[in-house]
């Protein structure tokens, strides 16, 4: 089963990463952690305008600390997981949903897994954009996880780096 | 640690790809709940309660004596609510202490294949746990249909 598990800059990808290790841990199960880093024009614009340095910069940095986030998961979920695993890492450009279903479809995934995005009380009546997205037109199974899983350990997810998107 | 996970179901349609996501799992240490929600809207439209209250629990006995059959040892029931569907799946899924909701994405109405169903959408934002949305498999609905029409032809 080849699981395509998308990853945001949010406290949510422990969770994420939980579940698919504790749920799909197979010798059959072949997972792609994907991040999408999408170019804002408004904010790197303005960043390059206070003299933070240029667009291609502010996005070179993000898809690298992108890539190194995604490192730590991988080397999270490998260890949670039979040793025969594959796990993969992409850090793609573009508008998060089409990507993710590109990627989805490319990949041949059966199973999207994607966080929800619920922190608290009044957020968990709320469903990110990019997840509905995702949801309404991919073809494939997906799974939309929630921070109220039993098995989450929320230790490790502050230990986890900040956002790339924060520290951009 | 057992994995209870919800099925709400609205008919037989996606039984395969229930089952299918299930042998996926990485332990069988499951406790599975299939419910049927009849909506208490359609009620009043379509069908007299009693008749439909025997169409659901035989809906649900049916496919958790296939699920028991294809995983033995693995704790099934089921149940029957009547009611708001999405509340009640969430009510459900709290009193079940589920910790995971698997469903179709879609039921017999609307645009099925192409569109998500309104209930599947709904459930999501109520539900206190993770949800998955099956789809149904292209190819396997193509298979099954290309066999069929090639002994119609044979006879």
């Amino acid at each position: 089963m080849k699981i395509l598990v998308a990853i945001d800059d949010d406290s949510l990808c422990q969770t994420v990463i939980d579940f698919v290790a504790k749920v799909f841990s197979h010798h059959a199960t072949i997972v792609k952690l994907l991040h999408v880093v999408q170019p804002s024009s408004v904010v790197d614009t303005a960043t390059s305008l206070c003299g933070h340095g240029e667009n291609h910069q502010i996005l070179e940095e993000r898809i690298q600390q992108a890539s190194a986030f995604l490192n730590t998961l991988r080397k999270d979920l490998r260890s949670k997981m039979l040793p025969s695993e594959p796990v993969e890492v992409s850090v793609l450009m573009g508008t998060p949903h089409r990507v993710i279903l590109d990627c989805a479809e490319e990949f041949g995934a059966d199973l999207i897994v994607i966080g929800s995005h619920g922190h608290g009380e009044l957020s968990r009546l709320k469903i990110n954009s990019v997840s509905y997205a995702v949801l309404s037109h991919a073809d494939c199974a997906v799974t939309i996880v929630k921070a109220q899983q039993v098995f989450q350990n929320e230790d490790a997810s502050e230990k986890l780096p900040k956002s790339a998107r924060l520290l951009a | 640690m057992i994995t209870r996970i919800l099925i709400p179901v609205e008919d037989l349609l996606f039984e395969e790809e229930i089952r299918e996501f299930l042998i996926q799992l990485s332990t069988l240490a499951i406790k599975l709940k299939v419910l049927h929600v009849i909506d208490a809207n359609e009620v009043v439209l379509k069908w007299p309660s009693a008749e439909y209250q025997r169409e659901s629990v035989a809906l649900v006995s049916t496919i958790c004596e296939n699920l028991k059959n294809y995983f033995p040892g693995v704790d099934v029931v089921s149940s029957v609510r009547e009611g708001i569907v999405k509340e009640e799946i969430a009510k459900e899924a709290e009193s079940f202490q589920a910790d995971l909701i698997l469903m179709g994405s879609h039921g017999r109405k609307g645009l099925g294949k192409f569109l998500l169903g309104s209930t599947a959408k709904d459930v999501i934002p109520l539900s206190p746990c993770s949800v998955v949305l099956l789809r149904t498999q292209k190819s396997g609905v193509k298979k099954t249909k290309v066999a069929e029409a090639s002994v119609v032809q044979q006879d």
